[in-house]
């Protein structure tokens, strides 16, 4: 570092040189209440809708109420030393954050301020927060897939670019999980993940940035925070903030994964200073515009047609119901404006299944269009296959004598289900969830105990990728499953040659079954 | 129906009052006394409430009525009783700010609340003067003076809901500005 004096005091000349002095004239208004992060202020009769205001304190504020006397005011930062009394003046311009490539990689508040002392940002690009979604002639239809690199999700409810997936359940289900291991599979997949963390602990947010950079994921992904400590305002701009810096790459053409978690905190958020605004309650104390608040945001992700650079924005909000109830106001709006949602159960959950996704009321409205031919191939009656087999399966807790058909599909049934189980942070590439699958749906998996369905699955991948990877390449690079029977013959190799561990489906079966009599004697007995 | 605030109130009287008044031809006049009126109610915080109080009686609160309306004109005295009876004491400082706003409006005066770091002389009052009345069209300029060394130099010059701010600190928090971002 070494910057010559002259040099500064050259630049500082030329600066001086340029410097116009003139009166400033600036409309303000008096702060005549102020608290909860909302202010109300006198004056200001020319304010807009949305203007950004400032205090006297250097804190902005953004217009939200236009009344015949007075303005109320949402504060976006420091609000402790605003007084009654206080000057509060109008700037003329809305909203905005920074935005471009020096975002990536930084966790930022909602205003676009670097909240991981990694010092300032530099970029010269901003964006409005609220801006129109793209119009019906600016979009096309969605035919992309976005590879989450989760089983369940990918061959059951698939994304595609520019989808919006809502991720559902209660507390303690694996949403956030589901978010954060779709941002880590887009490693190399020509894609940029922001992630909105609305009212998350502090101590989560901070856990979900190692476990991102832990894996290489943030050099592709931009967190925008705002923590539960913060004023409700900040925590209703959060998700305009993160769309406004993904719009930014859409509109140059680029992919982006988007997820807001959570907006059940931000319709709370927005609630409070709703009430607090005085705007009348409706159902459940939420204002008359809650239904828009969702909507204006989600319609913002979108794909975009060629001409416009064919660049997409996929949009992973996710709402958190309380005990299940999916009925729920917010739940049922966001429900209504998404393209499909990933419900996920508590019970299911807590007897292992995880990702925990309940396959009957989960559904993708796009999706199919979206997945790779191989996948559509193996994938097809997975759905179906699962669904009858939840039916049968709770139809032979009465345990009668079962005819074979019956006992095969719920032999595949419990595999299918052993085979969607995946760990967390593992995501699996496409061309290796469409092998597993395809070893399923083709009955490899049939004579395999379901214990050792997982050693299967690590196994099958290490055959292949030691002695098959041509076949995974060639999966990968064509998207369709090999004309020869190059695939059909390996896996056949490989599951000739898999050793059981302990017991044939025969001997399972009739433990199975030996259980359930059982389970009934006793019942009887009582 | 829901509680009028404050300013709402003020307005209705004050324009009502001034429409009367300027039958009679007297809105100046008007305007001193309802001053005079403003200051009684500034010396006596409570007055407004005391008047409104349903724990007293009206025998109770009639002599301090009287003897508010004693020194007054025909009018102010119907005013101060319209608005006694309609429980409005307390509304009257704001009809007296609103009445200002509109008298003012009407003769073309403007208030300009300035601020310097030294008084100004009486030249550079009237040269101020005159610069406001062409700038906002006024016939007569108040100015209410006041001092803040923390302008460093300079003066700011407020009118309505405008700031005119020619102050040094200002300038000086500009350039700093200028020269941070460059």
């Amino acid at each position: 570092m070494s910057i010559k004096a002259e040099e500064i005091s050259a630049l500082i000349k030329k600066q001086l040189e340029s410097y116009q002095d003139d009166l400033q004239v600036d409309e303000v208004g008096t702060v005549t209440y102020v608290g909860d992060g909302i202010a109300r202020a006198t004056g200001l009769e020319n304010a807009m809708s949305n203007e950004l205001l400032q205090f006297s304190n250097g804190s902005y504020g953004v217009a939200q109420n236009l009344e015949t006397n007075d303005v109320g005011i949402i504060i976006l930062g420091e609000f402790d030393n605003i007084r009654e009394g206080d000057r509060v003046k109008r700037t003329g311009r809305i909203m905005q954050v920074p935005v471009g490539d020096a975002m990536i990689g930084r966790v930022v508040n909602p205003l676009g301020q670097p909240v991981d002392g990694q010092g300032p940002i530099n970029t010269d690009k901003t964006r409005p927060i609220e801006s129109p979604a793209p119009g019906v002639m600016q979009r096309q239809s969605v035919d992309e897939p976005l590879q989450t690199g989760l089983k369940a999700i990918d061959a059951l409810v698939p994304i595609g670019r520019g989808q919006r997936e809502l991720i559902i359940g209660d507390r303690k289900t694996g949403k956030t999980s589901i978010a954060i291991d779709t941002i880590l599979n887009q490693k190399g997949q020509n894609m940029i993940c922001i992630y909105v963390a609305i009212g998350q602990k502090q101590s989560t947010v901070r856990a979900q940035v190692e476990t991102l950079r832990k894996y290489g994921a943030l050099d592709y992904t931009i967190i925008v925070e705002a923590g539960p400590s913060e004023p409700a305002p900040m925590l209703y701009i959060a998700p305009y903030s993160g769309s406004a810096m993904g719009e930014e790459f859409m509109y140059n053409g680029k992919h982006v994964l988007i997820v807001f978690d959570d907006l059940s905190k931000q319709a709370v958020a927005y609630r409070e200073l709703s009430l607090l605004l005085r705007r009348p309650p409706g159902r459940e104390a939420y204002p008359g515009d809650i239904f828009y608040l969702h909507s204006r945001l989600l319609e913002r992700s979108a794909k975009l047609s060629d001409k416009l650079g064919g660049g997409s924005m996929t949009a992973l909000p996710i709402i958190e119901t309380q005990a299940g109830d999916i009925s729920a106001y917010i739940p049922t709006n966001v429900i209504s404006i998404t393209d499909g949602q990933i419900f996920l159960e508590s019970d299911l959950f807590f007897s292992g299944t995880r990702p925990a996704i309940d396959a009957g009321a989960s559904v993708s409205r796009v999706g199919g269009a979206a997945q790779i031919k191989a996948m559509k191939k193996v994938a097809g009656t997975l759905r179906t296959d699962l669904a009858s087999y939840r039916e049968l399966e709770s139809f032979t807790q009465f345990g009668s004598d079962l005819d074979a058909a019956t006992q095969a599909k719920l032999n595949r049934g419990r595999r299918t289900v052993e085979v969607l189980k995946q760990g967390l942070h593992k995501p699996l590439a496409v061309e290796k969830q469409v092998l597993i699958l395809y070893a399923l749906v083709h009955g490899y998996l049939d004579a395999v105990p379901v214990d050792d369905i997982t050693r299967f699955e690590t196994e099958l991948f290490a055959y292949f990728d030691g002695t098959h990877a041509d076949v995974l390449k060639q999966i990968k690079d064509t998207g369709d499953l090999p004309k020869d029977d190059s695939l059909e013959q390996a896996v056949k190799d490989f599951a000739a040659g898999f050793s059981t561990q302990k017991q044939t489906p025969a001997q399972e079966a009739a433990a199975v079954n030996g259980g359930k009599q059982g389970n009934t004697t006793q019942s009887q007995a009582k | 129906m829901a509680k009028l605030d404050r300013q709402t109130v003020g307005t209705r009287y004050a324009k009502a009052l001034l429409a009367v008044a300027n039958e009679q031809n007297n809105a100046a006049q008007i305007l001193d006394e309802l001053q005079e009126l403003a200051q009684v109610f500034a010396a006596q915080p409570d007055l407004g409430q005391i008047l409104t109080d349903n724990r007293l009686s009206a025998l109770e609160k009639a002599p301090i009525l009287t003897g508010l309306q004693q020194p007054f004109s025909k009018l102010i005295q119907t005013l101060l009783q319209m608005m006694f009876d309609y429980k409005r004491m307390t509304d009257l400082p704001d009809v007296v700010t609103a009445y200002e706003r509109f008298y003012d409006a009407q003769q073309g005066i403007i208030e300009a609340f300035v601020t310097s770091v030294v008084p100004l002389s009486t030249d550079q009052q009237t040269a101020l003067q005159e610069t406001l009345a062409k700038r906002y069209g006024a016939t007569a300029v108040h100015l209410h003076l006041q001092q803040d060394p923390a302008l460093i130099g300079g003066v700011v010059v407020r009118v309505h809901d405008e700031v005119l701010d020619g102050s040094v600190a200002r300038r000086l928090a500009h350039l700093k500005q200028a020269l941070m971002t460059s």
